[in-house]
């Protein structure tokens, strides 16, 4: 049966995580990975072309090659494997699993927070202790979502779990209070 | 009445008092996959096997396949509006029914939701449908009889109270017939049934409740219904559900006879999932745990000991087979695990003989424990008898002298099987299948022609009705035969009253009989 797209993420990622940490270019190479997942978002099909069996590898060449030229010389050869192995259009998970092993290992937590009106700096700070000491984490990265939708409160993702202390939910679970449900 | 506006602010204030706002942290995944009554989806690193999950449009599911990368998900309700990248939540429960008195009477889903239209179900308790069943130490062996009403079930496969007894036939044999005439055998017998259809026709099971209805029987009798037009995990949890309504009322003392009608398609079902849901396949296609998912739900049907309350479970698992195969794997399964079977033909059952119950191939293995001993005396050697009848009789159709002891066993075959047929819906007590077997085996209806005796067993009811009430009584209220000279005396008093059609002409029929027999 072939390798479904988590998998093979995963034991690409955890690849590169060991050399990277191994020679100590950890922060590095996150960061560039964090721009090849620009390049490959802001690209939809990129990661298509480059694993499309139509084109033939004179075509693809100058792609990769271009695309490969402002990286390190790990990256470089990450990059070449991955695209020798036709694993281009499964990119972006080896980023993301990559991101959760550095995550991880920095004890770095990613917050999406949906509020009704905008945060301002200081609330925002708050916020982020909170969750921090919530989950245990030493840095917290908050992303921002504004939907009056909910009323009032705070919705907080983080790790597959939910928080939920919107105004909207409140009301809802009011309504099925009072109706007996 | 007008309503007082203060009076509902009170309520609402009073409802609002108790709500505690607490703020809960739900586990979520995000569905990578949905189609076929199942879904995956990734995330719910937690989540535990046969977990109840919430998706984001109010449908639940449970966990089935916890993988590497993703949860294989069963849906119960709606999956057409939820979509890839939906959120889907735990819930840290697993998956109950409501149960209890209030379901008597009632047709409902395999989620315990009323579908007769006669409005909501006010349960107050619930049970998981996947439960443990009792152990060595809760069980007592079978002992109180569970009387069919069918001759042809009580005298030859008698079944007790906690046993599990297979009903196995080709499709059109008179299968459900069984189990519905069983159910309206049990008015005021305290008992309580539970008929769990699997993937039978909705116009079927409608029929099946309107006979229920008028005879009485729905005031005693919970009907759990998984149409064909339901997704296959419905199919797959009905026998559970109805298994976990049913053990309710074992638990606390009462006798119950659940009537699962039928596995095979169930089995089905669970392939269905199975496969959807990427497990291996193995013979006829099924998962690995077919065994297991039959095994499981019948076990929990029991004799409970007395420290429990004695109550009891009855199951009537129904397999359809094809083509008479009881070979094949499902068929072979359950056979296996239940105390039993009632094996149907559809060559007898088209010959006449209903219900088609093969003589030869059906065997109880504990009822005999439960039979009245004044069954067991007219009944004991029975099967055996019918038995050698049918090889004598297929023996006998290529001689044509036969000795006066063949004759005379070709004779009282035929008889047995004239006595054993039953009308639909006329379920016999206990004490007249007794009379009318004991009539049989002490040779009296030898005598009478095989056309007539459909018409003498009736009126030998009405005589013995009216004017021998007391040793009908007698077998009812001891269980044991009265004296044989009381019997033989009534019965010869019935006897020579009795004038059949073709009296005088009754050996000239055997001889008719014998020669269509022998040129058959």
């Amino acid at each position: 049966m072939a390798l479904d797209k988590f998998t093979i993420g995963r034991r690409y990622a955890k690849a590169l995580f060991e050399l990277a940490e191994s020679k100590q270019a950890l922060d590095d190479t996150y960061q560039e990975l964090l721009g090849i997942r620009q390049i490959f978002t802001e690209n939809e099909d990129l990661g298509n072309i480059l694993t499309d069996m139509r084109l033939s590898l004179a075509e693809k060449k100058p792609i990769i090659d271009s695309l490969k030229q402002q990286f390190s010389p790990l990256m470089q050869t990450f990059l070449q494997m991955v695209f020798d192995y036709k694993r281009m259009n499964d990119i972006l998970f080896m980023v993301d699993y990559f991101e959760e092993m550095y995550d991880k290992q920095n004890k770095i937590i990613r917050a999406e927070v949906i509020t009704a009106i905008a945060l301002n700096t200081a609330q925002q700070d708050k916020l982020s202790a909170q969750i921090a000491q919530r989950f245990d984490a030493s840095h917290v990265q908050i992303t921002s979502t504004v939907d009056p939708d909910i009323i009032g409160g705070v919705i907080v993702h983080a790790n597959d779990k939910v928080i939920d202390g919107s105004i909207k939910t409140r009301l809802t679970r009011i309504k099925a209070l009072l109706l007996n449900r | 009445m007008s309503i007082k506006a203060e009076e509902i602010s009170a309520l609402i204030k009073q409802q609002l008092e108790h709500y505690d706002d607490q703020l809960v942290v739900d586990e979520v995944g995000t569905v990578t996959y949905v189609g076929d009554g199942i879904a995956r989806a990734h995330g719910l690193d937690n989540v535990m096997s046969n977990e109840l999950l919430e998706f984001s449009n109010g449908s639940y599911g449970v966990a089935q396949n916890l993988e590497s990368n993703d949860v294989g998900i069963i849906i119960f309700g709606r999956f057409d509006d939820i979509r890839e990248g939906d959120q889907v939540k735990r819930t840290g429960r697993i998956l109950e029914v409501p149960v209890g008195e209030e379901l008597i009477g009632r047709v409902v889903n395999p989620l315990g939701q009323p579908i007769d239209g006669l409005g909501e179900i006010k349960t107050t308790k619930t049970r998981p449908i996947e439960f443990k069943a009792p152990g060595v130490m809760q069980r007592q062996s079978v002992f109180e009889p569970l009387q069919t009403g069918l001759k042809a079930v009580d005298a030859l496969v008698p079944i007790g109270r906690g046993q599990r007894e297979l009903v196995i036939g080709d499709r059109k044999t008179g299968k459900t017939s069984i189990a519905i005439d069983t159910i309206i055998n049990q008015k005021g017998q305290n008992m309580i049934c539970v008929y769990v259809a699997i993937g039978q026709k909705e116009s079927t099971v409608k029929n099946q409740i309107e006979t229920l209805r008028k005879y009485g029987a729905m005031d005693y009798t919970i009907v759990l219904t998984a149409g064909p037009s339901e997704p296959a995990p419905m199919l797959y949890i009905a026998p559970y559900a109805g298994s976990a309504m049913g053990e309710e009322f074992m638990y606390n003392g009462k006798h119950v006879l659940i009537v699962f009608d039928d596995l095979s398609k169930q089995a089905a079902a669970y392939r269905e999932i199975s496969l959807l849901l990427r497990r291996p396949p193995g013979r006829e296609a099924y998962p690995g745990d077919v065994f297991y998912l039959h095994s499981r739900l019948l076990e929990r049907s029991a004799k409970l000991s007395d420290k429990l309350g004695g109550g009891s479970m009855t199951a009537l698992p129904f397999i359809e087979t094809q083509a008479g195969d009881i070979s094949a794997y499902i068929p072979t399964n359950v056979i296996s695990i239940t105390d039993g079977q009632i094996f149907l033909e559809s060559d007898l059952f088209y010959s006449g003989t209903r219900p088609a119950i093969d003589a030869g191939a059906s065997v109880s293995r504990v009822g005999g424990a439960a039979q009245i001993k004044a069954m067991k005396k007219v009944a004991g050697t029975l099967r055996v008898d019918l038995a050698s009848y049918r090889e004598l009789e297929s023996f006998a159709q290529f001689g044509s002298d036969l000795d006066a002891a063949t004759q005379a066993k070709l004779n009282r075959g035929r008889r047995t099987v004239e006595v054993l047929k039953q009308p639909l819906h006329r379920p016999l007590p206990v004490e007249k299948q007794v009379l009318i077997l004991y009539a049989l085996t002490h040779g009296f209806i030898d005598a009478v022609p095989v056309d007539d005796i459909a018409r003498f067993q009736s009126e030998l009811f009405a005589f013995f009705d009216s004017n021998h009430k007391d040793l009908l009584d007698t077998i009812h209220n001891t269980g044991n035969l009265p004296d044989e000279k009381d019997m033989d005396a009534a019965i010869n008093s019935f006897m020579s009253g009795f004038s059949a059609t073709g009296q005088d002409h009754a050996e000239a029929d055997d001889q008719a009989d014998d020669a269509k027999s022998g040129t058959n």
